[in-house]
């Protein structure tokens, strides 16, 4: 049986000023799998991902058209609150981003915000998100130590750890291995894969490998247009259009 | 030996004109600090003893201590702190995260603040005068009194670190503003996406990775002002006060003041000279010790933050 589909965005047009990023993407994410997001650079992947927790309107003159919907309702209907909508969507960026503090309280920031004081559940929730990115064993002796004595791996793995805390229901990735050597990101795409089960994730990636290994459905994005989406074996196999087939070519030879 | 000379020679070119001058600069400025801290130190070091530091000023400058001047100082630095640090913080967040950079308001606000810089200090003493001596300070008088007794409208220790306060404002509130423009916006945006509004970005991510930057700005400022004699002229401080300030409108002595005293309104020239020395040498070691924190936290902040750092 076909899974529900957890996103569905419908001719998002999105701008900056008069530069035109999205130009009406149409695209559904099924709930609890892997979309990889790829295309050139500048093509609006970090834009599509910004759509999807509201981001977009941190950043003076962007402008946002067209419908989000997360579990059928739009998430830019006038009562619906950002904030709300980012403390169910997360998201990771391509430099990991620890905060200038301790392991532990990076993990439960996002706890710190929803006003939760208890200590037990603050602790649960940490080991709970530590186990999940495979860095509690690396770092349950020294929780208190700063996460800035991390390596860029095990930053990232906390970044991924401290969206989780907050039991998300879309995680969103932004080239989260771009900056990482292959063994860190091999334990990042392990985490991920595990994730799956229980979140939905839409990932950009630079990697035609890391796509094909990793996601269960593919969009290809061009100058702000969606070229074409579907699972991820028939893009790579049988893409049906021109500019996908040049690109994935492109890339692989 | 010709090898050496050759390289040396090799290392002059390769450093050029303006590198020679500037090192030449560097180290005719580290001498003439040298200079005036051995001098400090050979003349004044002799007279410091118990008496001096903790003795209660005389009316002849060159007899008696400096602990009023000593207090006085401490006092005056401590409530401009209390008045500049709180205001100029404020200021400082409101320019990096609250004021629109195109509105007409916040360019002449800046313009503002960048002129307040470039004022001489004695200006602000002026200031100090008209503005708190005499505008506050008779309107309080007027609305405390009837008939307006003379109570506010004299120079006090409120009125001289109320001056030095604003001398201070303007690098607090630049060094404010530029600590919170250092905080990467990736942070930030990490902590929106968690769902923090904007204020609890502002107080659990901007001010905790400013605050470093803040304090050495603030020390910095207190650090100069400390040592400042112009804007306390005319608005506090005085050649003699044989009580120690305790109330706002109290006058009251400063070290800075006290070197000019000595050199100036005392009888025995002789004695009086070590005095100075020793007077400035405990003012220097003051403000040094402030600059000196100021710049050591400066150094620990400027080491590059591996916020994100790959691998
Ligand atoms: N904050 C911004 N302000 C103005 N233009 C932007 C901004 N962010 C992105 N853009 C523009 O939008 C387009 C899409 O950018 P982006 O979504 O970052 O692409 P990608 O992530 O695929 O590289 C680019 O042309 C880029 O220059
Ligand atoms: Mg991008």
């Amino acid at each position: 049986m076909e899974k529900p589909f957890k996103i569905q965005v419908e001719s998002l047009s999105v701008r900056y000023g008069a530069r035109i990023a999205l130009d009406s993407v149409s695209l559904d994410i099924p709930e609890r799998s892997i979309t990889a997001l790829i295309g050139p650079s500048g093509c609006g992947k970090s834009t599509f991902l910004r759509s999807i927790n509201r981001m977009n309107e941190l950043i003076e003159n962007c402008r946002v058209e067209g419908q989000v919907r997360l579990d059928g309702i739009d998430i830019y209907h006038p009562q619906v609150d950002p904030i709300e909508i980012r403390k169910r969507v997360g998201m990771v960026f391509q430099r990991s981003t620890c905060f200038a503090t301790s392991i532990f309280e990076n993990v439960v920031f996002g706890l710190r915000l929803r006003g939760e004081r208890s200590r037990d559940v603050l602790e649960a929730a940490c080991e709970e998100a530590l186990r999940k990115t495979a860095l509690w064993d690396e770092v349950k002796d020294r929780l208190r130590a700063p996460a800035q004595g991390l390596s860029g791996g095990q930053q990232q793995r906390l970044c991924i750890a401290r969206a989780l805390a907050v039991r998300p229901e879309v995680l969103l990735l932004d080239e989260p291995t771009s900056a990482l050597d292959p063994i860190a990101t091999s334990r990042i795409e392990e985490v991920i894969r595990e994730l799956a089960s229980e979140c939905t994730i839409v990932w950009v990636t630079h990697s035609m490998q890391q796509a094909k290994r990793m996601s269960d459905q593919v969009a290809f994005f061009h100058m702000g247009k969606l070229v074409e989406a579907g699972k991820t074996q028939e893009i790579f196999e049988s893409p049906k259009h021109e500019l996908t087939l040049n690109y994935l070519r492109g890339v692989f030879g | 030996m010709k090898g050496l000379r050759h390289r040396l020679l090799a290392a002059l070119v390769q450093i050029g004109p303006t590198g020679i001058l500037g090192a030449l600069s560097t180290l005719l400025l580290i001498a003439m600090l040298g200079g005036i801290i051995a001098i400090l130190f050979l003349q004044g070091f002799p007279a410091l003893s118990i008496n001096f530091i903790f003795g209660r000023s005389s009316l002849e400058p060159s007899e008696g201590g400096i602990f009023n001047a000593l207090v006085g100082t401490a006092l005056l630095t401590l409530l401009m702190t209390a008045a500049a640090l709180p205001l100029g913080v404020a200021t400082g967040i409101y320019f990096a995260e609250y004021a629109k950079p195109q509105s007409k308001l916040t360019k002449i606000l800046r313009v503002a603040i960048e002129s307040l810089a470039g004022i001489p200090s004695v200006v602000y003493g002026l200031f100090g005068l008209g503005f708190f001596v005499l505008f506050v300070g008779k309107s309080l008088d007027a609305l405390l009194s009837e008939p307006p007794l003379v109570v506010w409208a004299k120079p006090g220790i409120l009125w001289s670190s109320l001056t030095l306060a604003v001398l201070t404002l303007p690098v607090v509130i630049v060094s404010t503003e530029e600590a919170i423009r250092r905080v990467s916006q990736e942070l930030r945006q990490a902590a929106y996406a968690l769902g923090a509004t904007r204020l609890q970005v502002l107080l659990w991510v901007v001010l905790p990775g400013a605050r470093a930057g803040i304090g050495t700005g603030a020390v910095l400022a207190i650090g100069r002002a400390a040592g400042e004699v112009a804007p306390i002229l005319f608005t506090g401080a005085a050649n003699h006060v044989a009580e120690l300030p305790r109330h706002p409108t109290d006058m009251h002595m400063h070290l800075a003041y006290h070197v000019y005293a000595l050199a100036t309104q005392s009888a025995d020239v002789e004695s009086a000279k070590k005095l100075i020395f020793a007077t400035s040498l405990v003012l220097v070691t003051i403000t040094m010790l402030l600059t000196g924190i100021g710049s050591l936290l400066r150094a620990k902040n400027k080491q590059p933050e591996n916020h994100g750092k790959a691998i």
